[in-house]
């Protein structure tokens, strides 16, 4: 289950905010799937900083949040997303991140910032998935992106998937899968 | 050096700036996210007229191990 809110200016734009807003979807999408009521002190990191739910080894999830934006990607098997407003980015923190076929695809995009933040968020959804974060070698993973936003990655036994409806922000989740499509539902929520 | 990391650093964070030591990590103590903290260190590279190579973060968790790494490089 691929969970989605959004919002306007007026909500979650703090830290706080988002991560209240995080362990809300969190609570219910639980419930919602697995009955399953959260118990916070079950919830350990591993030595990345993960987080999972040290009394359901069966139930992975991952989370992300931005300015007005919380994702949450609740699955049988190892999974991770990433939301990130579209913004301004650098072209230093491009190059430190993306192969030079992805450059090739961000300077070639009529948007750059979008292009760049689809590729950050496949990468990011990646890294959270394995449980590694950022100490995995961010330019080993390659995407190319059809115009169907179908995704293509050097990567075996992985399927991505990206989110695009608001032009604010982007977001793409990664299940760890040997299956030959997502199957979890998504919802998307866009608060007033 | 340190000083110039805290005063970039707090670009992206809302803290107290005073809180902030060598030994604070941020994307664990801050909760800084992984975007902001790879746009952190390419800001620093730009201002700094140098490189980190992104095997070399990885091995970076607190300011302290970033602002011994950039004083070395700066002094090459």
């Amino acid at each position: 289950m691929i969970s989605i809110v959004l919002s306007n200016e007026q909500h979650f734009n703090t830290l706080e905010e988002q991560q209240k807003m995080a362990a809300a979807l969190l609570r219910e999408e639980m419930q919602n799937e697995y009955c399953f009521d959260v118990d916070w002190g079950c919830i350990r990191k591993n030595a990345w900083g993960k987080p999972y739910l040290s009394d359901r080894p069966d139930i992975h999830y991952s989370i992300s949040h931005c300015r007005g934006g919380v994702a949450l990607s609740v699955s049988s098997g190892k999974t991770g997303i990433d939301i990130e407003n579209v913004r301004a980015f650098s072209m230093t923190t491009a190059r430190k991140v993306l192969s030079d076929d992805e450059m090739f695809m961000i300077t070639r995009s009529v948007c750059p910032e979008r292009e760049f933040f689809k590729l950050w968020t496949l990468k990011e959804s990646y890294v959270k998935a394995i449980g590694t974060g950022l100490s995995y070698p961010l330019k080993n993973i390659n995407f190319s992106i059809d115009q169907d936003l179908t995704v293509r990655c050097n990567r075996k036994g992985c399927l991505f998937c990206i989110f695009e409806k608001d032009p604010r922000f982007v977001a793409a989740v990664c299940c760890l899968t040997k299956e030959d499509r997502i199957k979890e539902t998504v919802r998307y929520r866009v608060l007033p | 050096m340190l000083n110039i990391i805290v005063k970039t650093l707090m670009e992206y964070v809302d803290v107290d700036e005073s809180t902030i030591t060598e030994k604070t990590q941020p994307v664990t103590d801050l909760q800084m996210n992984s975007y902001d903290f790879i746009s952190l260190v390419g800001r620093l590279e730009d201002d700094l007229g140098i490189t980190i190579s992104e095997r070399e973060l990885r091995n970076m968790t607190t300011l302290g191990d970033l602002d011994e790494y950039i004083q070395k490089k700066m002094l090459k």
